[in-house]
């Protein structure tokens, strides 16, 4: 039995930029990564996919050092052994079974015929697709495709498991089921990293998130003081929609929100100190009222305030 | 404070050598290929040839068999260097349309999909993927060029009559045949295979790529001849993969009279389109993983 204080981090990062030419994918993040479940959140497009694709070695990070499993991962097919990694994106053999393509997969991990047939079955019981393995991929539903997805990273038993957006597509049970599994993988030892843009999911997991936002670590640590300190901090939220003086005059009335003010016939700006508890009564009241929401999202103005904001910078 | 209880293990048994985990590519291309019909239906097609000199070869050493047929025993067409020659060529339009129909895709699907992903993300390298990927298409040409061109000639070896020239000359005239057909085929299939996945990593849209492939065989071919025309010289050709390729084979056959290039243009032109292709591939594939870009 270990605890995890006494162990050093498995995925370590210091400084490490990205720039996609002239676009940020994330800028001087350093952060150290424990065994154990940890949640990356944060919106959409908010740099989430490039902290995945670096640790796995994907993408070489422009400036700053970083180790994984206390080696450099960028190119490093030695290491991807140890590492597995569920895309966002569905790729397949499109003509294979479930179970050929995972075979097909495991084969380039140079650990025998006999290894990959075992490693492929095991995966795909316990990624609840026993029953369909010899279906052909094409005939998948979304929620099958992305347990496949999973079972691919889990199938090699690997010490880093990085998840991005699990969980979509997925029916409840499913997350359940996967949740259950992810939890056991961190009990054994191993480091879970998985991404989503919803903190209620990531919560019922860990109790360890990063939070992210336009290439920034916003916020790093347990769920309770994240959350505490948002709660200090009010956010500015754009929505553009339909009928923004009628979303408006709605939201006013709602707990949390502070102000609303009209961008324009087609925008409206809110300031909201709970943007969980905002954005489940927008879905409420989008559907009830039917309004036409094309866009909810975080002002990239309020977005630098907030990562001044946690990181202290605007007493300075 | 969580505790783990680290209770999980790493592999520590046996591996397979690190030189032959990339021909998991080709094979699983493979057998997604012979998944489709249209595959499957052009494949069938290629092989038509082979069966047809298959039966001249038989035809000719069964002179009982032709005068049955009322068919004349002296005067047919000899199976020689140009017989073989003749046969890869007709073989290259096929691996054209291979190429063109399906290894266009070969890497544009992976970089539509951001499927290259999930290969990079299994422990094999950017250029083991690429091997593997060259390994498929250039696996492909060579069984519709070389495999039945070499088939043929042992046929025509075995079953050629003691007293003909096939025979009495084997070692001057028929060996070098054989050489001829390993280097021709293994130039030609290597330098199309290379030049269609270099056209598919240009780009994530697989009519592109192959419009691209094709034009730019076409094309060279025609700028190399207006420019040679104007210049009142041959060496423009090189330019062209496909007036190199050709001449290439003239040079290989022993039948240098044909061409218009020489030897050593012939293969200066194909080794300026490999450098140029494992260009493309080094600057694609570099950060080909990146998401959407």
């Amino acid at each position: 039995m270990s605890d995890t204080s006494q162990t050093s981090p498995t995925i370590v990062l210091d400084s490490v930029s990205r720039w996609y030419g002239e676009v940020l994918g994330i800028n001087k993040v350093s952060v150290d990564i424990q065994a154990g479940i940890t949640g990356l959140v944060g919106p959409n497009g908010c740099g989430k996919s490039t902290l995945m694709n670096l640790v796995c070695g994907l993408i070489r990070p422009g400036q700053g050092q970083m180790r994984v499993l206390g080696q450099r991962p960028w190119d490093n097919p030695a290491l991807r052994r140890r590492v597995g990694y569920c895309p966002q994106f569905d790729h397949f053999y499109e003509n294979f079974t479930g179970y050929l393509f995972l075979f097909s997969m495991l084969r380039l991990h140079q650990r025998g015929r006999q290894w990959a047939e075992e490693s492929a079955r095991h995966a795909l019981e316990q990624a609840g697709l026993a029953r369909d393995m010899n279906r052909k991929i094409r005939s998948y539903s979304k929620g099958m495709r992305q347990r496949i997805k999973i079972a691919l990273a889990l199938a090699h038993q690997p010490e880093i498991l990085v998840l991005d957006e699990p969980f979509n597509g997925l029916d409840p049970v499913g997350r359940h089921e996967f949740m259950s599994l992810f939890a056991e993988y961190a009990r054994e030892g191993r480091t879970v990293v998985v991404s989503s843009h919803i903190l209620h999911e990531v919560e019922r997991m860990t109790d360890r998130i990063l939070m992210m936002s336009n290439g920034y670590i916003l916020a790093e640590g347990g769920v309770r003081e994240v959350r505490d300190l948002l709660r200090r901090h009010p956010f500015h939220v754009l929505i553009r929609t339909d009928k923004p003086r009628r979303l408006g005059a709605l939201l006013l009335e709602e707990d949390g929100v502070s102000s609303v003010e009209i961008e324009n016939e087609e925008a409206l700006m809110l300031t909201t100190r709970d943007p969980d508890n905002l954005y489940l009564r927008l879905n409420a009241l989008v559907l009830e009222h039917n309004i036409r929401v094309d866009l909810v999202t975080l002002s990239d103005e309020n977005v630098q305030s907030i990562y001044q904001y946690l990181s202290g910078k605007e007493h300075h | 404070m969580p505790v783990y209880d680290y209770t999980y293990q790493t592999w520590t048994g046996a591996r397979r050598s690190a030189w032959v985990r990339w021909l998991t590519i080709p094979k699983f291309t493979y057998l997604d290929l012979f998944k489709k019909r249209v595959f499957i239906s052009l494949f069938t097609g290629a092989w038509l040839q082979f069966v047809l000199r298959l039966g001249y070869i038989y035809l000719l050493v069964n002179t009982e068999f032709l005068a049955a047929l009322n068919m004349p025993t002296r005067g047919l067409p000899a199976v020689n260097g140009f017989f073989f020659k003749n046969l890869i060529d007709v073989q290259l339009i096929f691996c054209f349309i291979f190429a063109f129909m399906l290894g266009s895709d070969l890497i544009s699907k992976d970089l539509r999909h951001s499927g290259l992903v999930l290969f990079l993300s299994k422990p094999i390298s950017r250029w083991e993927y690429f091997l593997g990927k060259f390994t498929a298409m250039f696996g492909l040409m060579m069984g519709l060029t070389w495999l039945q061109a070499i088939l043929l000639f042992g046929l025509q070896t075995a079953v050629a009559p003691e007293q003909s020239p096939w025979r009495i000359y084997f070692w001057s005239e028929a060996l070098p045949i054989a050489w001829a057909i390993n280097a021709y085929c293994v130039i030609v299939s290597a330098t199309l295979s290379i030049l269609i996945l270099a056209s598919s990593s240009l780009t994530k849209n697989q009519r592109y790529a192959g419009t691209f492939f094709a034009i730019y065989l076409v094309g060279s071919t025609a700028i190399g001849r207006v420019v040679g025309e104007i210049l009142g010289r041959d060496w423009p050709l090189v330019l062209s993969p496909f007036a190199c390729g050709v001449d290439l084979g003239y040079h290989l056959f022993d039948e240098s009279g044909r061409a218009d290039l020489g030897l050593v243009q012939c293969i200066g032109g194909i080794a300026g389109v490999w450098i140029v292709c494992i260009g493309i591939f080094y600057f694609r594939l570099r950060n080909a993983a990146r998401y959407g870009r």
